[in-house]
């Protein structure tokens, strides 16, 4: 029991020196320790210290109680209660939208969601002329829209679940898992409920989409091809 | 929720709020997605005029419009300092709401009379 270094150092803080360094039998037996505590105390002397002491042989010479190193807390400054700027979503990565991750699959739950929506928001209307308000002011996300009309050839065809809308264009999620912009302008579009083709004139829905739930909106003819 | 006319705004912003809990459920690292609803949501009322129920839009972030989701994208803690009251804050951007935990206590628009 008389070799184990705990009983040393108590023997050794009798005779005056109350502390000193570990015994290298245990550094010896492994290095890691060494290595492992070095980092460890440069970095929360790093956090805690001020940048001009951070010489670690230096700091050394001194001794530093406790509570002086203590960090006050800070207040919460004034700026956190203000609402983002576009700069800092940006710096957030709001904008970023992986489309490489995104599956077809995962956007079938919501179209069934908005088949349910717009059997409700048909339902109520009885005129042509208010089904065409109600239409307008309809959200059209997680609908399937196929092109039916473009001038632009080879966007005919492309059918897929809306997946976001801007001012000027359609992002559809198509079958093969992958994503494709379509423009508003000059191309028509369809989709079909409860076993009835509604038709969407692009050039009539030329603004940002919660724009259009606000007031009415002329109506432009369809495009010819 | 009275004016007969305003019933397609809600209709919108019901389904946009679900549509915000399918895509967490599905897709819950696509905070861009998320975003988007969001921002939308909150702009429809904001163009509209027209309020959100509190429950919505106690569950939004006011700061960056993401879905205050627990454990996902925001973390819900008690405290009984002051008084009792329930934070919530946001993982993303780091905004605290603060909810008093009062018994007997309804919100003015839950009141029976209103
Ligand atoms: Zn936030």
């Amino acid at each position: 029991m008389s070799d184990s270094p705990f009983l040393k150092t108590v023997d050794e803080s009798v005779t005056g020196s109350v502390f000193k360094d570990l015994p290298l039998s245990i550094f010896n037996q492994d290095g890691i320790l060494k290595d492992v505590s070095n980092k460890f105390v440069s970095t929360f002397l790093k956090n805690r210290v001020d940048s001009r002491l951070l010489n670690l042989k230096e700091l050394s010479k001194y001794s530093f109680p406790l509570e002086q190193i203590r960090v006050k807390k800070k207040k919460c400054s004034k700026k956190r209660q203000q609402l983002l700027s576009v700069s800092e979503k940006k710096q957030l990565g709001l904008f970023k939208i992986n489309t490489k991750k995104l599956k077809f699959d995962d956007f079938v739950p919501i179209h069934n969601l908005w088949v349910q929506y717009m059997d409700e928001v048909i339902q109520e209307s009885s005129d042509s002329s208010q089904l065409h308000q109600k239409l307008m002011k309809a959200d059209y996300h997680g609908c399937f829209l196929v092109v039916c009309a473009a001038r632009c050839s080879p966007y005919l065809g492309v059918s897929g679940i809306v997946m976001q809308e801007t001012r000027n264009t359609f992002k559809l999620i198509t079958g093969n898992n992958r994503v494709k912009t379509i423009p508003k302008k000059n191309t028509n579009f369809a989709f079909q409920h409860n076993g009835k083709f509604y038709k969407i004139v692009g050039n009539n829905f030329q603004s940002l989409s919660y724009e259009r739930a606000k007031g009415k909106q002329k109506q432009a003819k369809s495009v010819d091809v | 929720m009275g004016k007969g006319k305003d019933i397609d705004v809600f209709l919108r912003m019901n389904f946009l709020y679900q549509v915000m809990h399918k895509t967490i459920a599905k897709l819950p690292e696509n905070l861009g997605l998320l975003y988007y609803y969001g921002f939308t949501l909150q702009m429809i009322s904001q163009r509209t005029t027209s309020k959100l129920d509190h429950n919505i839009k106690s569950s939004i972030c006011k700061r960056c419009s993401v879905l205050l989701y627990p454990g996902l994208t925001s973390i819900v803690r008690l405290k009984r300092k002051r008084s009792k009251h329930r934070v919530v804050t946001c993982l993303l951007c780091g905004t605290r709401k603060r909810f008093l935990c009062r018994p007997d206590y309804q919100v003015w628009y839950d009141k029976p009379g209103t």
